[in-house]
């Protein structure tokens, strides 16, 4: 079975390293989308012979690299795709845990959530102001209610991949993988994740942003 | 005439020639040329006799004339910045295609030397 790890990054030369050395420690495929980054973010990669780097010229935003990660990894071949985050908030030791499910063909798509699990060290102002609110959007947009659908962290069959394309090119492509899962009626489960929180991330500006992309998205 | 009645003329004036100007270079569609047109023409029709606009605040329950025209422009900045809006980003998604498929065709070239 072909597991891919597909990492969006952009200027990430200070976290990507790291995380490519813990990744590959495991027997996954990893596939890094340069997301047109200014700094020595695909030079750090190329020092990783055995993972894959693809590159977009000019940056596009998240969404938009994990589309054509997809994309890279359906013409590989791949069973199982796994989203993971540049970095460093994610653990590689928890891939296992995200994909077992699938492997086993129970699920088509798992999504980590941070509120499973009380590991992860969140910022108060970010679970109650951003996070919270965040689910509640996502329920008017999408009608599912999930304990947490912005963690970034997926995994998802082959034919998931082949079946939806995200259109989002930036944040707003975690409810839109969520629509999806209604839309064509996906098995799913939520996982308990941890994510190390060593900046803030996106504000409240960013969660705005997402929203109206949202809106946006019924017109386009 | 006052003065403001003769420069919003040569303003639209202005305005219209540069429209001529783009439809010859088929910049803007012949239906583009025409709304616009109609528009401007319509706006000179305004501005020469005020009074035009009484009536129509009237027919519609407004006040006087000058509010009317205030609303109909804004109802139209609204709907145009709405429309730049969807246009930037039906744009944004095609140049997105187009890097998409820049970076999996190198990769495909890569794989292949």
């Amino acid at each position: 079975m072909k597991i891919i790890i597909i990492i969006p990054a952009y200027n990430e030369e200070n976290n990507i390293g790291a995380v490519l050395t813990e990744l590959s420690q495991y027997p996954y495929h990893i596939l890094v989308v340069d997301d047109g980054s200014t700094d020595t973010t695909a030079d750090i990669v190329r020092t990783f012979p055995r993972v894959k780097l693809v590159q977009h010229m000019i940056n596009r935003g998240m969404g938009a690299a994990l589309q054509t990660g997809n994309e890279a990894a359906l013409r590989l071949g791949v069973d199982i795709i796994v989203h993971f985050d540049a970095d460093g908030q994610m653990l590689a030791s928890e891939i296992e845990a995200m994909i077992g499910l699938i492997t086993k063909g129970k699920a088509d798509i798992t999504l980590g959530s941070r509120f499973l699990s009380k590991k992860s060290n969140i910022p108060f102002f970010k679970e109650y102001f951003i996070l919270k609110p965040a689910r509640l959007v996502n329920w008017f947009f999408t009608g599912l209610w999930l304990t947490d659908a912005h963690s970034g962290w997926r995994a998802f069959t082959r034919d998931v991949a082949e079946k939806f394309q995200i259109k989002q090119d930036r944040m707003a492509h975690n409810t839109e993988i969520v629509h999806a899962i209604n839309k064509f009626k996906l098995r799913y489960k939520e996982i308990p994740v941890t994510v190390v929180y060593n900046e803030f991330g996106q504000g409240v500006a960013g969660g705005l942003r997402i929203v109206k992309d949202l809106i946006l998205s019924k017109f386009v | 005439m006052i003065l403001i009645q003769i420069l919003l003329i040569i303003l639209i004036l202005f305005v219209v020639s540069r429209l001529a100007v783009r439809l010859k270079s088929r910049q803007v569609s012949v239906l583009n040329f025409l709304i616009w047109l109609v528009f401007w023409i319509a706006a000179t029709g305004i501005i020469l006799y005020p009074e035009a606009s009484s009536y129509i605040a009237r027919a519609l329950g407004v006040g006087r004339g000058a509010d009317v025209v205030i609303y109909i422009s804004l109802i139209l900045i609204f709907y145009f910045i709405f429309y730049i809006t969807v246009r930037l980003r039906i744009i944004e998604q095609q140049i997105t295609g187009i890097v998409r498929k820049i970076s999996l065709d190198e990769d495909k070239k890569n794989h292949k030397t």
